[in-house]
């Protein structure tokens, strides 16, 4: 085993955990839109799950004093092609400060935490993680490159920076965009992957147990940059991939995302890192991701205007900290609904879609003409802070009530046996409405359960799991129990079987055919008795009859399943 | 700005339970527009057989929508929203009012839509006391709005569309006391409370060549400046109604009304011609139906028996009112028209 350590014990990496993490282009998995994931080029690369062991803290300036001051011993680094190296200790002596990301936390509490600091050539120089560590998916998960080269794009930025800052953000992007030179921009790529993986781990964590989730494929749309500093262009000729290339290439998202997130950053906008979390909530590719599990990533722009003045009010009383700020802010929320209906009526006509849209600073001069527009615009956004965080607090409220629901397994409402809701109860029989009843429904039920499979049926092949839900569903399981057997969540068999919305649609068809019998013609001039009738039916299709009977509705996918090829 | 401490902010939101997935959608389309694709798309999943209407115009927030002979607002916000915006000026007129009142919340860049449920006109108007207002809207929560769509897909096939009165919940703007001008029939402009009837101009000409072979003798009342066409129909249960839902009857006829002058290089409207035709020429009207036109104390009215075609004329100044009624049921009443005063 190779080991680093620093003062008080820093980084432990054992040699076979670092040759894992280095992982060799190409080989990695695909994520499921049919990208390559996991890919990286060549330079150095820690991988985190599989590479890194341990890491120590530090938070106070003196304690960097005392590292740059020579007390700390060597440090030994892993580089390209798995091989570790010790660094020679009368170069660099080093602290690495790695703090791990906190699920469900976006950004960093402590700046200084992220630096590095060391001895170069005799002279005291600070490393600052976030521009010379690029966050990137690996074989065994996200993890970081080491990228020290950006570090001298730093230097020359600004030489006495100890922490990464929206200052420093500029510099780079100045210098960026003014040098044919690949490490300014390495250096916000670094920069930019940080909030990206901030962002991915956050969202994942919230939601990965319920949604089914996966870390890994998230990534593979965010952190899919290898560190490379050369580009193919389409005509074959490689060239240093310099912010002047990224600039020239077709309007579009392009790959690396964090080279898109650099390449479209306005600085006049926003900081960098609040820019990768909006370019990142409006990732087509995740976002149809999110949607294929159920989630939804909606900008704050429309989140701002379609909260209505309480809800917002509410959310500015409870999350917004002065009340000179609150009073502000909800005459600006008041005022933005109308500004950015039409703003959004002009985007929509010379785009030809909702999405995409950013207010620009004429827009924020004219939502508050009184106000600095970038004050205005942090306003907005803190609004739409304060609004999240309250429907997150709905949404976990809302989250325990369905945990508690769910003890009981797959609840109904008990309601009226239908027969019971007949008009005339004297002149016809139970045994007459119940005939009726059951004719009613044999002509509906068993069509209507053909088609919501048939519908389902051309996914059975690459999914089989779908059919065997179906499968156990007709024998009566309860959904958790059809969710443990088919290994996923409760949500997913939920959606697949859409039982409440296939029972109501069975239950209003027979419905109708009954109020064609004198016994239930009143039901057509009553709302109440329709919806009676309804829910009735409905209650008689989800239940059983008798015990350990099997419901109608389940019997029916059986039966239906039967006839079925798988 | 500063955010105080609370539950991480939610980055990502939970698909509803029951929201539509659009198959195909255009992301430049407005909520309303998504908002129908999404019922066409569970009308035809549920391969239902259910009109949907307006034929033309389906999309247009001025128009209601029509399902299977009901009348259906349709109200449309994001899909976060907590309030919805009711436009009042369709709840003014109890002959013209929507019978239903569908919420749909909708997420355009994904291509999701929530029908969150619906009101009938009487749950509208018990929410009314806690609603607030804004700008000619109702502001009603949107947890008011229950049933999904699948409420609103059993309403409008078990019930009769009597069962769902049209209720007049709204009060007219102050000082426009809902009487459409006449004249702006003659600027191409059609007023809303006439629009809901599913009322159109229609080119002058034609409609003339048209009703003078239905009714020669009119034509000595004066030039006409304008034609509006009023669709009717009779429904199977015997009901006169208007706009959609008389273009899914199979009796159907027409309201014309005709302002007219005397000068043979036009001016302004001297007179009003409200005449009752088949909508083919040469068809006859059904028995039975009465016209009633008022002004003031002077009333008119005429009744078709064996008839190709009815009509009244009023020239005086004031107000004029006219009506429709068939056998026992409700009567069809026109907003109050003016002619310009002379």
């Amino acid at each position: 085993m190779v080991s680093a350590v620093g003062v008080g014990g820093v980084v432990m990496i054992s040699r076979a955990r670092a040759a894992a993490a280095v992982h060799p282009a190409g080989l990695a998995g695909r994520h499921p839109g049919g990208h390559p994931v996991g890919h990286i080029g060549q330079g150095q690369s820690i991988g985190e799950g599989a590479g890194i062991e341990a890491s120590a803290r530090i938070g106070d300036r003196a304690a960097l004093a005392a590292v740059a001051e020579g007390q700390a011993g060597g440090i030994e680094e892993v580089h390209g092609g798995g091989v570790a190296k010790r660094t020679p200790p009368a170069r660099l002596h080093a602290l690495e400060v790695i703090p791990e990301p906190r699920e469900g936390v976006l950004g960093y509490a402590n700046p200084l935490a992220s630096a590095r600091v060391g001895l170069l050539d005799g002279r005291a120089a600070v490393t600052i993680r976030e521009y010379s560590e690029l966050r990137q998916l690996q074989a065994g998960g996200i993890g970081a490159m080491a990228c020290p080269q950006a570090h001298s794009a730093v230097r020359a930025a600004d030489g006495a920076a100890v922490e990464a800052s929206p200052a420093l953000d500029r510099m780079l992007l100045a210098a960026a965009q003014t040098r044919p030179d690949p490490l300014p921009l390495l250096a916000l790529r670094c920069r930019v992957s940080h909030p990206l993986e901030a962002w991915l781990r956050a969202t994942h964590g919230r939601f990965h147990d319920r949604y089914e989730l996966e870390l890994r494929a998230m990534a593979s749309y965010a952190l899919d940059d290898d560190g490379r500093q050369r580009l193919k262009r389409q005509s074959g000729e490689s060239v240093p991939l310099v912010y002047g290339e990224l600039a020239a290439l077709p309007k579009g998202l392009i790959r690396p995302f964090s080279g898109e997130v650099v390449r479209s950053y306005d600085p006049k906008r926003c900081s960098l890192t609040h820019w990768a979390r909006l370019k990142i909530q409006a990732h087509n590719g995740l976002k149809r991701y999110f949607k294929e599990h159920g989630l939804l990533l909606i900008s704050d722009w429309a989140l701002l205007r379609h909260t209505s003045a309480v809800r917002a009010r509410e959310a500015c009383e409870r999350f917004l900290q002065s009340d000179e700020a609150r009073d502000v802010a909800l005459d600006l929320h008041r005022r933005y609904g109308t500004a950015y209906d039409a703003a959004m009526a002009d985007h929509r006509q010379s785009t030809g879609r909702a999405s995409g849209w950013l207010p620009p600073l004429a827009f924020l001069r004219d939502l508050a003409p009184e106000r600095d527009p970038f004050s205005t615009k942090e306003l907005l956004l803190g609004i739409a802070k304060a609004i999240r965080t309250l429907q997150s607090g709905l949404w976990l409220r809302n989250q325990s009530r369905r945990g508690a629901d769910s003890s009981a397994e797959d609840p109904l409402e008990q309601l009226p046996d239908p027969a019971t809701l007949a008009a005339e109860e004297d002149t016809w029989s139970p045994s007459e409405l119940k005939g009726l009843i059951d004719a009613a429904l044999d002509r509906v039920l068993e069509p209507a359960v053909r088609a919501a499979l048939a519908v389902d049926q051309p996914a059975w092949p690459p999914a089989p799991e779908r059919r065997r839900a179906w499968l156990l569903y007709g024998q009566g399981l309860g959904q958790r129990q059809i969710a443990e057997q088919c290994s996923h969540k409760q949500a997913w068999v939920s959606k697949l079987l859409s039982e409440k919305a296939l029972s109501s649609s069975i239950a209003t068809a027979a419905a109708v055919e009954l109020k064609r019998h004198p016994a239930f013609a009143g039901v057509s001039s009553s709302v109440e008795g329709a919806e009676r009738l309804v829910e009735a039916l409905r209650n008689h299709l989800l239940n059983l009859e008798r015990k350990g009977d099997v419901a109608p509705l389940r019997r029916a996918v059986a039966a239906v399943l039967a006839t079925l090829a798988p | 700005m500063t955010v105080a401490s609370g539950p991480e902010p939610l980055e990502a939101f939970p698909i509803p339970e029951g929201a539509i997935e659009l198959c195909h959608w255009d992301e430049g389309g407005s909520h309303r527009e998504l908002a129908v694709a999404a019922l066409q798309q569970v009308i035809a999943e549920r391969r239902l057989v259910l009109p949907l209407g307006p034929q033309l115009d389906l999309t247009s927030p001025e128009r209601l929508l029509s399902i299977n002979r009901f009348a259906l607002q349709l109200v449309s916000s994001g899909l976060l929203a907590d309030q919805l915006a009711v436009e009042q000026r369709f709840w003014r007129d109890a002959t013209s009012a929507p019978q239903l009142l569908l919420a749909a919340l909708v997420d355009e860049e994904n291509g999701v839509v929530q029908l969150q449920g619906v009101l009938t006109g009487a749950e509208l108007e018990q929410q009314l006391a806690a609603a607030g207002e804004q700008e000619g809207r109702w502001l009603l929560n949107v947890e008011l709005f229950r049933g999904g769509v699948d409420r609103l897909l059993s309403l409008v096939q078990l019930l009769e569309p009597g069962a769902l009165p049209r209720l007049a919940l709204a009060a007219l703007p102050a000082g426009q006391a809902g009487i459409v001008a006449v004249l702006d029939w003659l600027q191409g402009r059609v007023d809303e409370l006439l629009a809901v009837l599913g009322a159109v101009l229609v080119p002058t000409k034609a409609a003339i060549d048209f009703r003078s072979a239905a009714a020669p003798a009119d034509l000595q009342n004066g030039i006409p400046l304008a034609v509006l066409s009023i669709p009717l129909g009779i429904t199977p249960e015997g009901a006169l109604v208007t706009g959609e839902q008389a273009r899914q009857c199979v009796e159907t006829f027409q309201l014309l009304m005709i302002p007219s002058c005397s000068k043979p290089d036009g001016g302004s409207p001297e007179a009003l011609i409200v005449q009752l035709t088949g909508t083919l020429a040469g068809d006859l009207l059904p028995d039975g139906i009465e016209l009633i036109a008022e002004q003031g104390r002077l009333r008119q009215s005429a009744s078709t028996e064996q008839s190709f075609g009815v009509s009244l004329c009023f020239s005086g100044e004031g107000p004029i009112q006219v009506s429709l009624c068939s056998g026992t049921g409700q009567p069809v009443r026109l907003p109050p028209m003016q002619l310009p005063q002379t």
